[in-house]
């Protein structure tokens, strides 16, 4: 047995890794704990990010305690704790509490085109809405008609950049978007014009 | 923050740190891990004796770290599996790694300066006080060395 006069003094190695899990593949960790480490890692996951909302929030156990009427011990509890240990009720009152927005989903990922047609969706109730508010509101009128332009602008320009990427710049899609951009530095709002031809006709 | 949850419990999470530009923003002050000598030659032990056990601290492990990314320090993090020893050693725990699993404590230093998490060493309960001790002299050697650099 290694007694405290045989063990090395430990040294930093110098090897850094930005994760536990590119630690673990980094130093050579058996597979079959890698595996394990991952499995606990899912069972965990709500649960590290409502102890994430708290902290990045700047508060302690005690007053999240306090502010959802429960004890110190119960929230280090629930922190330690599995996802299928928490209550609908309890990340509800993290998400008051922290006055964050939690959303939830469970069961299949949306694949790429469910997501853009759900994107696509979402983006049309809002912008109707705007247009209802604006239909509303005299004083707003000007400002949300300057939204929509850089709305339109932007999606526009996201779907030409998106194009642009697509085996030969995407020609073969049927339409061809193309904006000219004027002025403005990069990462501001520029407004322009937006060619969108058929390429197909 | 959104989550999703696969059928088989994993899937993606969706929040910040998923999204690359804000990744790249964040770079400067992620938090990273270094290991030691003295958590290599442990972790090649436990991965041989007690697989289950090291699994579950390096899962605690890798909440500390998440918890660090978003905490203003490295003495403002907070957790059950988390426990202050002397000389700024920090002890985490294989809490909530299931049942039957014999106590053990992974043994880090924080240094907030450079944004690193050491890995000293890892033990059980009837090593800790051994333990503790050769985690401060790593921290005593590594704060003398900081200082004369």
């Amino acid at each position: 047995m290694t007694t405290e006069f045989e063990r090395p003094a430990a040294k930093a190695t110098g090897k850094k890794y930005g994760s536990v899990a590119d630690l673990m593949r980094g130093e050579s960790v058996p597979q079959e704990i890698q595996e394990k480490f991952k499995e606990l890692e899912r069972e965990t996951r709500v649960v590290v990010q409502l102890a994430k909302l708290r902290q990045a929030a700047g508060m302690t156990q005690e007053e999240m305690a306090k502010a959802m009427g429960v004890t110190q011990s119960a929230i280090s509890k629930l922190e330690s704790g599995t996802d299928l240990d928490l209550t609908l009720r309890e990340i509800k009152e993290y998400s008051r509490v922290t006055d964050q927005r939690i959303g939830l989903m469970f069961g299949k990922p949306l694949t790429h085109v469910e997501a853009v047609k759900c994107h696509a969706q979402a983006i049309r109730q809002h912008l109707e809405a705007l247009a209802m508010i604006a239909n509303r509101h005299d004083e707003l009128e000007k400002d949300i008609q300057g939204f929509f332009g850089e709305a339109f602008f932007n999606i526009l320009t996201i779907l030409a950049e998106c194009g642009d990427k697509l085996p030969g710049n995407g020609r073969d899609s049927g339409v061809r978007i193309e904006v000219l951009k004027q002025g403005g530095p990069r990462g501001t709002i520029q407004r322009g014009k937006a060619l969108v031809t058929d390429v197909a006709a | 923050m959104q989550l999703w949850l696969g059928e088989d419990g994993g899937g993606s999470v969706l929040d910040v740190d998923n999204i690359p530009n804000w990744n790249m923003i964040w770079l400067r002050i992620m938090w990273q891990i270094e290991p030691t000598t003295g958590w290599e030659r442990d972790q090649k032990h436990y991965a041989k004796k007690r697989p289950n056990e090291l699994a579950a601290v390096m899962r605690n492990l890798d909440r500390y770290i998440k918890l660090l990314n978003v905490s203003k320090n490295s003495k403002a993090v907070q957790a059950g599996y988390l426990h202050t020893e002397q000389s700024g050693v920090l002890a985490v725990d294989q809490r909530g790694g299931g049942g039957n699993l014999q106590e053990t404590r992974l043994y880090t230093y924080a240094d907030d300066e450079t944004k690193t998490v050491y890995l000293i060493a890892i033990g059980d309960k009837d090593a800790q006080h051994a333990d503790v001790e050769y985690s401060k002299e790593f921290v005593r050697t590594y704060k003398n060395r900081a200082e004369t650099q």
